[in-house]
């Protein structure tokens, strides 16, 4: 059975909640310490951004033909959003980085306004996604701290 | 040739771990029997071979290792130093080299220039899995002297 710190321990390192699956399948993997096992179930489908720097080559290549449509009703807002405007300005120089949160942010909330494009923004929220897998050593040091392993006073 | 260099080991090993905790990797351990004086235990050979029979349950990483730490005892006649932590060696001895396999496994290093007297501990450093109970350790001191 899997303690309350252990299960805290594993919480903190994924900086979430973990279900009741998930804790079902741990249970084994925590009792044998089989800390490879840990890491691999705690990585799957976790995914950060990457440095990512796009623009209207990019976009137009990962929406294909909806692309040139896309960017042409996105500078059109830009007539009447600041926001927007002063963006397209990266965007065309092939610099808005993705990987700034507040990048991605501003983008997301354009589905607001470009209803016709909700799937386009979307889509270009994911480029620069890549793996975010969790090492195994950081489960080993999560679990050991947790466990007092990390020293022994003899 | 009379006179040369050659090795000496002595004629029986010493067991500093007849029968080891689990370990966790990242985790470290004491020997159970792991205090070991080199001039009472170990006729004065200054250096010793380890070795380290251990078997895991889930394969291991291939080549990854398991340490061997030491704290020497009474340096200055009566303090001690600090036990070893996972992120910070007393003495370093030496480490042992991992086979990826769910067979027993043996495995061995020389260390030189042992402490006078010291605790040995162990270190499962980076070898993902656990080391189940029942692990090994023991030593064989060995020195050099003139042949005769």
């Amino acid at each position: 059975m899997m303690t309350p710190a252990e299960q805290s321990a594993l919480q903190a390192l994924v900086a979430r909640a973990l279900s009741a699956e998930e804790l079902l399948a741990l249970e084994p993997l925590v009792e044998a310490r089989n800390d490879v096992g840990i890491a691999a179930l705690l990585s799957a489908g976790r995914v950060k951004h990457g440095p990512t720097q796009i623009g209207p080559g990019t976009i137009v290549a990962v929406l294909g033909d909806a692309g040139g449509a896309f960017l042409d009703d996105l500078q059109a807002l830009g007539q009447t959003d600041r926001a927007v405007y002063w963006a397209m300005n990266p965007i065309t120089r092939g610099v808005f980085d993705l990987s700034i949160p507040a990048a991605r942010t501003s983008l997301a909330n354009l589905r607001a306004k470009m209803s016709d494009h909700v799937d386009h923004i979307d889509t270009v929220l994911t480029i620069g996604l890549m793996p975010d897998p969790i090492a195994f050593d950081q489960v080993s040091r999560a679990l050991n701290e947790a466990q007092g392993l990390l020293t022994y006073e003899r | 040739m009379s006179g040369e260099i050659i090795e000496v080991r002595a004629a029986s090993a010493i067991v500093l771990e007849g029968s080891g905790s689990a370990l966790a990797n990242g985790a470290v351990g004491v020997m159970t029997s792991g205090r070991y004086a080199k001039q009472s235990a170990g006729n004065g050979f200054p250096d010793a071979q380890f070795a380290l029979t251990c078997q895991f349950s889930v394969a291991p990483i291939k080549n990854s290792f398991i340490a061997v730490y030491a704290r020497p005892m009474a340096v200055d006649g009566s303090n001690n130093t600090q036990a070893p932590e996972a992120t910070r060696p007393t003495r370093f001895i030496g480490q042992f080299v991992v086979n990826d396999v769910t067979a027993q496994q043996t495995m061995e290093f020389m260390a030189n220039d042992l402490p006078w007297d010291a605790w040995y501990y162990l270190h499962n450093v980076n070898t993902g899995q656990q080391l189940p109970v029942g692990w090994a350790v023991s030593i064989t001191p060995r020195t050099f002297k003139a042949a005769p």
